[in-house]
């Protein structure tokens, strides 16, 4: 019965479980008094002052069932763990991380080749090319003609690509590309921008998913201490240094590139060759092969 | 007459065996809660006291990990009572921490006695 009310997450039925087994425990005890010659009501006292506290042996219980609240959230939480055990979605997270910072990379360069000319924006020829958009044109020339803004715009967004890319920190990288994408989404649907805010939605989607495969980092940030489940490190394909390293090679190709005025497609190529070279190889390397059939194993609880 | 220095006659359990005893306690039959107590207190001689304040917490803990099963019963007192039994996963890990804790506990009693265990008996070094 209790593991039916730890499934169905009934707070209710949990707290007068825990109370109706605590008075019987009481009532068990007094009986034992009583037995020893106390009377009933010294005996049901004195049982009562051997319990202690009922209201902190209570809330211990609960700390102890974490499935009593938000089951959908706990149940959700779990199937992440038990996702992230797979060595095909695990090497599909690395290859998401690699595409959305090098589309955040790119898109941060393009934007910087925009204002290469001081004022860009303001008569130049991409100028023009963005009155076409109209009405957005008004919006996008003053924000590159505000150089600082858009460079600071540029430079975020560089900066959270570059994090994704190394796989050590994607967490943050997510989490502020996901303020990026959706600031973009946001524009682009109200100047009915529609196929820009379809490639927006795409990747806001992308790092949504990858914000979601990280969730139990972010509970403390929505659960209390001690409603945290338990996180797992990141194991397998993930916990491979490797991964790290060919994205801080990506990082630097993209930038070297970017420095000798390379096509941004030609640093963009660049850059997704390392990256296949690493995907390509990572499985045939012998320690990365015993380690995934290691982390492949079941777990136990 | 200076009275002797008390001694305290009830150890505290040590720490990550209480699992161990509650499984130990209802893999024979199926207890409420105060039943484990009594069953353990006796068992150990009187020596360990198992307060319910980490009692209650340690079974639905090995509920929540399939450990333990629960469901509500009457008490030899005719009372409602909730009454613990054994999964077989608790059993697996009842037969592993069995085997754990004697090796431990031979291992410690060996240190303290200046004895040394042959080789292989105890866990290795590295």
């Amino acid at each position: 019965m209790l593991s039916l009310i730890h499934r169905t997450g009934d707070a209710a039925a949990l707290e007068r479980a825990i109370e109706e087994e605590f008075e019987s425990h009481i009532g068990e005890c007094a009986a034992d008094l009583v037995a020893a010659g106390h009377s009933e009501a010294e005996a049901l006292a004195l049982a009562r002052q051997r319990f202690g506290d009922f209201a902190v042996h209570a809330g211990a219980c609960r700390r102890e069932a974490p499935d009593e609240r938000f089951p959908s959230v706990n149940h959700c939480l779990r199937s992440i763990h038990r996702a992230r055990s797979s060595t095909g979605l695990q090497l599909l997270a690395v290859c998401m991380r690699y595409g959305l910072g090098g589309v955040l990379v790119l898109g941060a360069c393009l934007m910087s080749i925009m204002s290469v000319e001081p004022g860009a924006g303001l008569g130049g020829p991409e100028s023009d090319r963005l009155r076409t958009l109209f009405p957005i044109a008004q919006l996008a020339e003053a924000v590159i003609g505000s150089s600082l803004l858009w460079a600071f715009l540029g430079a975020v967004q560089a900066f959270a690509g570059a994090l994704l890319i190394t796989q050590r920190f994607a967490k943050i990288g997510a989490v502020i590309a996901f303020a990026i994408l959706l600031n973009l989404l946001v524009v682009a649907l109200a100047f009915n921008l529609e196929r820009i805010g379809a490639v927006f939605a795409l990747l806001l989607i992308a790092d949504l998913s990858l914000l979601i495969w990280d969730l139990d980092s972010f509970q403390p940030l929505f659960r209390k201490p001690q409603r945290v489940i338990a996180c797992e490190p990141e194991a397998g394909a993930l916990a491979d240094a490797r991964w790290s390293w060919i994205g801080i090679a990506m990082v630097l190709a993209t930038a070297g590139g970017y420095a000798m005025q390379l096509s941004p497609l030609l640093m963009l190529a660049f850059g997704f060759l390392i990256a296949a070279v690493g995907v390509v190889a990572f499985p045939f390397s012998s320690n990365s092969t015993r380690s995934l059939r290691a982390h492949a194993r079941p777990q136990h609880d | 007459m200076p009275r002797a220095p008390e001694r305290d006659p009830r150890p505290e359990i040590p720490p990550g065996t209480l699992d161990l005893l509650i499984l130990r306690s209802i893999s024979r039959e199926p207890m409420h809660g105060y039943a484990i107590v009594r069953a353990i207190k006796e068992q150990s001689g009187s020596t360990l006291l198992v307060e319910e304040g980490s009692l209650y917490p340690a079974l639905h803990r090995l509920v929540r990990l399939k450990h333990v099963a629960a469901e509500w019963g009457v008490s030899e007192n005719n009372r409602k009572a909730r009454f613990y039994r054994v999964t077989p996963a608790g059993r697996k890990r009842l037969a592993a921490d069995t085997d754990m804790w004697k090796r431990v506990s031979s291992a410690v009693t060996a240190v303290l006695e200046g004895r040394g265990l042959p080789p292989g008996e105890g866990a290795t070094a590295c």
